[in-house]
């Protein structure tokens, strides 16, 4: 397990997870991304994965875990959903992407927990294979816990 | 005066004996770590050869080859990580480095020059000790873009009698095929690249994707080839979109 910035993360085997903060350019201000995948993570990569997705193979899978601000927590968009959501095969859709990778899909959910607002985003390798690769997103999924900030 | 010659002469006697004892455990602390591969001695020509052949330690820790562990920890940065070495379709070379040995100095030199290239594709990654050790501070200063683990429980379950040790794992079979220490970077290209050659950083692995010897050595020749025509993994020519991409009128 890792864990940082009241995040917690156990990666089952075969993926690798990362929970950091972005420097904050001048009057910026950043929070907490939780990044995992079943490819080594680069060193340079986007906060919603790009970099990374493109090395993804058709069994591959990256989640992602993207805190907003407390403005955020009680808007509609965060507060439809009050629990890490999971994810179905059918949830990924090949124009649910940042940037459109032929064969690839993603999925997008907003939500809110213990206070905090966050966006969960998902890329995998092939939409031919969303059955098993959504049930890798779940194993990982599972496994993410977050604390209510002090 | 008689008893003071015989009071000197007895505290001499006493710490000759001394000097002498000093000196055999010093010999015998070099006749160990040499039978460990270490050469202390700068002008013994360590510089210039691997200082311990690749090869499997098992320690009392760590009995089997089969004893790997992901790496997990945190970033110099302060950042949690995790980096899967095991159960993933890549190898790993895990570079044990400490921010105060002088062998490590020239280590963290090479790396900060560049991505080295790791003989055989694998993901060179470097452990150092947790924060509790380490100044995560002193290791950002020295780390380049080669990934950085701060993790004593690494340390520990790989037990790392000394710095700077590599342990290179397969991925695909999960296991340690090789380990050991070197005086510069080329001596452990020189090591990794010899284990590549005689096949021992690819075991055999049972399941799904057993393939045979001549298949991989095919897959070998094909991979040589495209390496010698600047074509690398993931390179956009491989995944042709259109039949005029693939002719490379596109």
């Amino acid at each position: 397990m890792i864990n940082a910035a009241g995040l917690a993360v156990t990666p089952p085997p075969g993926w690798e997870a990362t929970i950091y903060r972005r420097e904050a350019a001048a009057g910026e201000r950043t929070y907490p991304i939780m990044h995992a995948a079943t490819v080594p993570l680069p060193s340079q990569r986007g906060d919603y994965g790009s970099g990374l997705v493109e090395a993804l193979g058709p069994d591959d899978v990256f989640v992602s875990f993207l805190e907003f601000g407390p403005e955020a927590a009680g808007t509609p968009l965060f507060t439809t959903l009050t629990a890490v959501p999971g994810v179905t095969p059918d949830s990924y859709r090949p124009r649910q992407l940042q940037r459109t990778i032929r064969g690839q899909a993603g999925v997008q959910r907003f939500f809110t927990v213990a206070g905090r607002a966050f966006c969960m985003y998902s890329v995998i390798g092939s939409m031919t294979n969303r059955v098993v690769s959504s049930a890798r997103a779940n194993e990982l999924i599972g496994t993410f816990h977050v604390d209510a900030m002090p | 005066m008689v008893a003071l010659l015989v009071g000197l002469t007895v505290a001499v006697g006493l710490l000759g004996l001394l000097v002498a004892g000093l000196l055999r455990g010093h010999a015998e602390v070099l006749r160990a770590l040499h039978r460990l591969g270490v050469e202390l001695d700068p002008s013994g020509g360590a510089g210039s050869v691997p200082v311990a052949a690749p090869g499997v330690r098992p320690t009392p820790a760590r009995p089997s080859s089969t004893d790997v562990v992901d790496l997990t920890g945190s970033t110099p940065g302060g950042d949690a990580l995790s980096l899967a070495v095991t159960g993933v379709g890549h190898d790993t070379l895990i570079a044990f480095l400490t921010s105060g040995c002088s062998t490590c100095r020239g280590f963290w030199d090479a790396f900060r020059a560049g991505p080295p290239d790791v003989p055989g594709g694998a993901r060179l990654v470097t452990v150092t000790r947790g924060g509790e050790a380490e100044s995560p501070g002193a290791i950002a200063a020295l780390a380049g873009s080669i990934p950085v683990v701060m993790s004593s429980e690494a340390w520990e379950y790989y037990d790392i009698p000394y710095a700077p040790y590599f342990v290179y794992v397969s991925g695909p079979a999960g296991r340690v095929v090789g380990e050991g220490v070197a005086a510069g970077w080329e001596e452990v290209k020189q090591l990794v690249s010899n284990a590549v050659a005689d096949g021992a950083t690819r075991p055999h692995t049972r399941g799904w994707h057993e393939r045979s010897a001549a298949d991989q050595r095919r897959d070998d020749a094909v991979d040589a080839q495209l390496r010698a025509s600047g074509i690398e993994p993931g390179d956009p020519r491989l995944y042709p979109t259109s039949l005029t991409d693939a002719g490379g009128r596109g």
